[in-house]
């Protein structure tokens, strides 16, 4: 079967995967501060003002309504909580947390009822809920608004994590998250949301723990997350140049993790780069690193290098900033200390 | 308002069980057979079996950290209880959440609930669905008068309010945040009258009186069930117990602890019933024997029920998950 | 002010449970929150300071409405606790007021509704009250601002007013020979079964209405009488008999809810007759709220009395006082 495939925004793909769900599923509704915007006033009541605050989920009230597309007052708390609510006793609720930073006023909702519940009640319960949120530096928009911050919700038990980096991969991991009877935590990197892909039409699944292959090659494994992905193919092509040969894994699920898809590129290459945004400590880097020296030991010729963010917050001066995202010049130094 | 025969047995039934259960669990708990740490409900039955007399298991209800009692009154299987608090496989949590998180989701039983406040957000959802869904099913939201300051309640009130959620909000004040008082905690210590500020009803009701507390809940599910939004009921009473198990309650003198006994809700409710002939003193008794014997069979059951395999400890965290990576690596 | 006697002495008790019943849920009654009660306190204090009043006895509650209300305040006021226990019941105020009028205390204000009113006018004999209107009915109590009351109470109280009390009358309820409550408005006879939520509001559960006096205005049961009877300022009250019959009345039967109700008959009610209740069994609501359920007690009796309490009207009271120079000095 031929399906057509458009060139559409990693936004329009993410904008379409929540269509298509919630055409064929009357149980999938959205709700955020914004994700219709203008609610009750009159003449923007049909199609909404913002459709969140980039524009993500715009027109999608225009199709499903104001039951089905929810905009919440700014209370994080009260909405994701009720988001696991109403996912324990029949919904499968899109949340969004506008930034992820915002997750300090509603974590307890998060890790401490919807990662939990179906543990604590023995397995009783499902929460097939998805909180779809904005990760990542690039925006001037500083300390509270620019974080990646997935390694906290992989680290959590009952959580799931992905992270795509291209509009393909968004629609399948968004579509495949929402399908999932578990609470997923969707990393939506900011500053990918204008970068273009081919897309097909329809709906398909990318599934959910599973690594890809971006760039196929044979010196060095680059391991990258979301943005940071886009950061590594281009050190890759710079390296082409000088003749090494890089494979780049897009991670695309932080929890559960593709473990094999890792260790398989490392035992090709037997060298070894993680490229993350996020901050280093105890990050999903590091677990990658850990993984790396405990199960990939063999095939490494050479130590696991990371380039990561620094362990600092977010700056926002644009020289302050630049400095904090890893760049392809890291990429390329870590390298080429290995290979 | 009118209550069936049937339920009036009901309610006494339920509320019996609950002392009884609590009661048990004491005894257990100080003779040590009991891990980790309870909450008892004993003298607050009242609220928990005048609420849920007016729901189905189609219902939900959260609760709180103290949430035996909103367990049974949701008619949670108490051998399934009693195993669950001794940490068996046979628990109705298969051991994995004990009293604290106590749940039964095809009862409609949402969880005990570990964090104060962390119940409000959840039962707003319960209420969404119902709503989405376009069924008359209602959600109550239980918490305590800690839990009336905490933020997520305020969000929970004022979500419920905008989206005109089916959502019944019951306070059970019951005087103490663990040992602070009410009149310390609370800036305007009437969480009833918080309800204007959600523009919602707000009704103060005497938690000892199932009666009242039946009444003004039917009343305040009804109208839920009418889609008319949700409603802040605040239930005053009284925990017998400390705020855990083994808390000496040094915070209360025992004049305030007599006095309560004499509002206990169960002899209030007895006391009613039979100076109006409508339960026998027989039909009682009776209930309080089969009552004492299911007691005595959950415990005899949670006893002699195995414990879970340790591996137990690896599964229910995900519905789908690659069971290498929920286990130790090495 | 002119010159006043010493060492006078008022009470207050604010319900702090009033304006929060059922019927903010079955009918549209506002909550009356705690902390305006405060400020009502606050401004009563304050006129009571500026007539000269020495010493307020005030029942404690778990809100502390009237320390709340002291605190900050510079007046020369000297506050006490009434001294009888606590339990933050309905008790608590009768307690209160037992104590008030076996002391010598000149008046008590009073904060609540009927309800409130009711309890306290069980206990407070003579004393006269200066009640202020903040329960959910209140046809007893007055609307008016805490500084005119509390300077009147306070004017009362230093014997700066003349005569300015009434003597309103009162419903008791006899069972078997003895007085056993009152009412301050209306007696309803019920047949719900329990006493539940208290507050009354269905009525096609009444089958008698006994009302004390014909009062214009009124919420709550005794608008039917009123709505049939119309005011009269002759001291009688009235009886309604529902159920079948041709004549429908439209009354308001709480805030926000007006309901038509079925009449079967009605009469007046003179000062000083009374009636018998024979339905068994019956729950007797008092000025709006069920209390007593009589299973079947040989014979109950509803009787107007004239021996309800005194009270003082603020608005009233002020006037006379001004009439008198009370609020008039040389500089």
């Amino acid at each position: 079967m031929v399906v057509a495939t458009r060139v559409l925004s990693y936004r329009q793909a993410i904008n379409e995967a929540l269509r298509l769900e919630m055409r064929r599923d009357p149980t999938v509704i959205l709700m955020g501060e914004d994700v219709a915007g203008g609610a009750t006033v009159e003449h923007i009541e049909q199609e909404g003002a913002w459709g969140g605050p980039l524009g993500v989920t715009k027109s999608l009230v225009s199709e499903f309504g104001r039951q089905r597309v929810l905009d919440t007052p700014i209370s994080e708390a009260g909405f994701i909580g009720a988001a696991v609510g109403a996912a324990v006793t029949g919904l499968r609720p899109v949340a969004e947390l506008m930034f992820v930073d915002f997750f300090g006023v509603c974590m307890d909702q998060i890790f401490n009822q919807g990662a939990k519940l179906r543990y604590m009640f023995g397995g009783k319960a499902k929460v097939p809920m998805v909180i779809r949120t904005m990760i990542g530096a690039g925006f001037g928009a500083a300390g509270q608004h620019s974080g990646c911050h997935y390694s906290v919700f992989a680290h959590m038990p009952g959580l799931k994590a992905v992270a795509p980096a291209t509009p393909y991969d968004a629609k399948g991991l968004l579509i495949a998250a929402i399908r999932d009877d578990d609470p997923v935590m969707f990393f939506e990197h900011k500053m990918l949301y204008d970068v273009t892909g081919e897309v097909p039409e329809g709906d398909y699944i990318v599934p959910l723990g599973k690594a890809d292959i971006k760039r196929q090659g044979s010196d060095v494994t680059i391991v990258a997350i979301s943005r940071m992905v886009h950061v590594a193919l281009q050190a890759a092509e710079r390296l082409a140049v000088e003749g090494i040969d890089a494979e780049v894994v897009d991670l695309r699920t932080l929890s559960p993790l593709d473990e094999d898809t890792v260790l398989s590129s490392l035992a090709k290459t037997r060298r070894m780069v993680v490229v993350d945004e996020d901050n280093p400590r105890c990050s999903v880097a590091a677990d990658i690193a850990a993984l790396a020296v405990d199960k990939g030991f063999d095939y490494l010729d050479a130590p696991v290098k990371l380039v990561t963010a620094p362990h600092t917050p977010v700056p926002f001066s644009p020289p302050l900033e630049q400095f904090y995202i890893p760049s392809p010049e890291r990429v390329i130094a870590a390298v080429r200390e290995i290979v | 308002m009118d209550i069936p025969r049937e339920r009036l047995l009901w309610i006494y039934e339920r509320m019996a069980l609950i002392r009884a259960f609590e009661d048990r669990v004491a005894q257990l708990f100080a003779a040590g057979k009991l891990p980790g740490f309870v909450h008892l409900y004993a003298g607050e039955e009242a609220i928990a079996v005048g609420v849920c007399a007016h729901l189905t298991d189609r219902d939900f209800i959260t609760s709180t950290h103290r949430g035996h009692g909103h367990c049974i009154a949701k008619g949670v299987d108490v051998k399934a209880m009693m195993a669950e608090l001794y940490g068996k496989a046979t628990g109705v949590c298969k051991g994995k959440g004990g009293s604290m998180h106590i749940a039964d989701v095809d009862k409609g039983m949402l969880g005990a609930n570990g964090i104060v406040g962390g119940g409000p957000p959840i039962a707003c959802g319960a209420g969404l669905t119902a709503k989405t869904l376009g069924t008359d099913h209602v959600a109550v939201c239980f918490f305590g008068d800690g839990a009336a300051e905490q933020g997520t309640t305020h969000e929970a009130m004022n979500l419920a309010a905008i989206w005109k959620l089916p959502v019944v909000f019951v306070c059970e004040n019951n005087l103490y945040a663990e040992s602070t008082p009410w009149t310390y905690h609370c800036a305007a210590p009437d969480i009833a009258s918080r309800a204007a500020a959600y523009d919602m009803p707000g009704v103060l009701v005497d938690g000892t009186d199932v009666f009242a507390v039946y009444e003004a809940a039917g009343e305040a599910i009804a109208r839920a069930r009418r889609s008319e939004g949700p409603t802040l009921l605040e239930c005053r009473a009284f925990r017998y117990y400390g705020h855990f198990q083994g808390d000496a309650a040094t915070y209360r003198t025992a004049e305030e602890e007599a006095s309560y006994r004499q509002r206990d809700p169960i002899q209030r409710f007895r006391q009613t019933v039979l100076s109006q002939g409508l339960l026998s003193e027989d039909e009682l008794d009776a209930i309080d024997a089969s009552v004492k014997r299911a007691i005595d069979e959950a415990v005899e059951f949670a006893e002699t029920s195995p414990y879970p395999p340790p591996e137990e400890c690896l599964t229910d965290v995900y519905v789908s998950y690659p069971a290498e990576q929920l286990a130790f690596r090495h | 002010m002119t010159e006043s006697k010493t060492g006078a002495s008022v009470g207050i008790i604010a319900n702090p449970a009033a304006g929060k019943d059922v019927r903010r849920l079955v009918a549209l009654a506002s909550p009356f929150d705690n902390q305006e009660k405060v400020r009502i306190v606050r401004r009563i204090l304050s006129g009571l300071a500026a007539s000269g009043v020495e010493r307020v006895w005030y029942l404690r509650d778990s809100f502390g409405i009237v320390e709340r209300a002291a605190a900050g305040l510079m007046l020369a006021l000297d506050l006490r606790p009434i001294p009888v226990p606590c339990e933050f019941t309905a008790s608590d105020s009768e307690r209160a007021a037992t104590w008030l009028a076996e002391h010598d205390v000149a008046c008590i204000v009073t904060l609540g509704g009927d309800g409130t009113n009711r309890v306290v006018a069980r206990r407070c004999g003579t004393l006269p009250l200066v009640p202020i209107a903040t329960g959910t009915n209140n046809v007893f109590p007055f609307f008016v601002d805490g500084t005119i009351a509390g300077l009147a109470a306070g004017l009362l109280a230093t014997g700066q007013l003349g005569d300015c009390l009434e003597r309103v009358p009162r419903l008791e309820v006899w069972i078997d020979g003895t007085l056993v409550d009152i009412a301050l408005i209306d007696v309803a006879v019920s047949r719900e079964r329990f006493i539940g939520s208290r507050a009354i509001w269905d009525p096609t559960t009444i089958e008698l209405i006994v009302v004390a006096r014909l009062l214009p205005g009124v919420i709550g049961l005794a608008a039917v009488p009123a709505a049939l009877i119309g005011h009269t300022d002759e001291q009688h009250g009235a009886v309604v008999e529902l159920g079948t019959g041709t004549l429908q009345v439209t009354a308001p039967l709480a805030p926000g809810l007006v309901r038509a109700v079925t009449v079967r008959s009605w009469r007046t009610l003179p000062l000083g007759t009374s009636l018998r209740i024979d339905r068994r069994p019956c729950t007797l609501a008092l000025d709006g709220e069920r209390e007593l359920h009589v299973e079947r007690a040989a014979e109950i009796r509803v009787r107007l009395s004239a021996d309800g309490p005194f009270v003082l009207d603020p608005r009233r009271a002020v006037r006379a006082a001004a009439q008198r120079g009370c609020f008039l000095s040389e500089q």
